[in-house]
C-alpha cells in the first residue's frame, strides 16, 4: 500500500489535477470555437417564395428580361432547430 | 486532501465553471448557449477519455506503456470531469431564453416539448453518467458483480451521448463536429475490440504449456 493510500488521500494527485485542467482547456477552447462560428444556416428553413416583379425600365431589351418574375430563398425559423448566425 | 474533499471540489468547480461562466461572459446575448455547446462536447469528450482510459486500463495490450494505477486517475477524473460539464451542460440552459427549458424539462427524461425523445435521451444519458461515476464510491456496499454490471452501463451512456450530439447538437452540422464525433466512436470500437480479443502473449505461452503438461 502506498503512502498516500495509507494517508487516506489521493494517487496521482497531478495526473488527475492536468486531466481536470485539460478539459477545462478544452472547454474554453470549445467556447471561443463555437462563439466565433455561430449556428449553421439551416437548410431546412428556406422556403422558395415568389417575388413580385420590380418596377419596368423602358430603356431596352436587356432591362425587359431583368425584369422577369423570379423566386428567392426567405429565411424562416425551423421549429425543431436554431438558427442564431445574426 | 482527503478523497472526498478532491472529487467533491471537483464535480462542483466544473458545474461552476459552466454555470457561471454562462452568467458573467457576454457573447452577443448567447454567452448561455455557446457554454451549454461547449460544456456537451467538453462532457462528451471527457467521456470518452473516462471510457477509453476504462477499456485500455483493462486491456493487457497497454501494459508497460502507461502504469494501469495512472489510467485507473485518468479514468476517475475524466469521468468526473464529464459528469459535471454534462451537469453544467443542462443547468446553464436554464439561463437561454431562446428554447425555454424548465427544470421540469431537464430533469424528467422526455417531458420536455422541445425535441421530446433527443432530449430526454440526453437526460437520461446524464442519469447513467452519474450512476456509473459515483458507483465508484459504493463498490464495496454493493458489490463487484453489480458495481461491474453498473459499470457496463457506461457504453449506453456513451452511445446516449453521441446520439444526442449527433442529433440534436449544433456542432454536429460542422465538418469539424462529424469528424470528432467519428474519430471518438470509431476509437472505442477498436479499444473494445482489442480489449476483447488480444491475449498477452506471456499469458498465452503459460496456458500452452500449462495445457501440455496437463495432457
Amino acid at each position: 500500500m502506498t503512502n498516500a493510500r495509507k494517508r487516506g488521500g489521493i494517487r496521482f494527485p497531478i495526473t488527475r489535477i492536468v486531466t481536470a485542467l485539460g478539459a477545462v482547456a478544452a472547454f474554453v477552447v470549445l467556447w471561443g470555437a463555437v462563439a466565433l462560428q455561430g449556428t449553421p444556416e439551416q437548410p431546412e428553413a428556406t422556403l422558395p417564395v415568389a417575388v413580385p416583379p420590380a418596377p419596368a425600365v423602358q430603356n431596352g431589351p436587356a432591362n425587359a428580361v431583368a425584369a422577369a418574375p423570379t423566386t428567392a430563398p426567405v429565411q424562416r425559423v425551423a421549429p425543431a432547430r436554431r438558427s442564431r448566425s445574426s | 486532501m482527503s478523497n472526498r474533499v478532491f472529487w467533491g471540489t471537483l464535480l462542483a468547480v466544473e458545474i461552476g465553471i459552466v454555470v457561471v461562466g454562462g452568467i458573467v461572459v457576454g457573447a452577443g446575448g448567447h454567452a448561455a448557449w455557446y457554454a451549454s455547446r461547449a460544456a456537451g462536447f467538453a462532457a462528451y469528450f471527457s467521456l470518452w477519455i473516462a471510457l477509453a482510459g476504462g477499456l485500455l486500463m483493462s486491456s493487457a495490450w497497454f501494459d508497460g506503456i502507461v502504469a494501469r494505477a495512472r489510467l485507473l486517475a485518468i479514468h476517475q477524473t475524466a469521468g468526473l470531469v464529464g459528469l459535471g460539464f454534462a451537469a453544467g451542460h443542462a443547468l446553464v440552459l436554464l439561463l437561454d431564453s431562446y428554447i425555454g427549458y424548465s427544470v421540469v424539462d431537464l430533469l424528467v427524461p422526455f417531458a420536455a416539448s422541445h425535441e421530446r425523445t433527443l432530449t430526454g435521451l440526453g437526460v437520461v444519458t446524464l442519469y447513467l453518467t452519474a450512476l456509473v461515476t459515483l458507483s465508484f464510491w459504493v463498490r464495496t456496499a454493493i458489490g463487484m458483480r453489480v458495481w461491474r454490471m453498473v459499470h457496463y452501463l457506461s457504453v449506453v451512456a456513451f452511445l446516449g451521448a453521441a446520439w444526442h450530439g449527433m442529433q440534436m447538437g449544433t456542432s454536429a452540422d460542422f465538418g469539424w463536429g462529424r469528424a470528432v464525433y467519428l474519430i471518438t466512436t470509431l476509437s472505442l470500437v477498436t479499444a473494445t475490440v482489442v480489449r476483447a480479443v488480444y491475449v498477452r502473449p506471456t499469458r498465452r505461452t503459460a496456458k500452452a504449456a500449462g495445457g501440455v503438461s496437463a495432457g
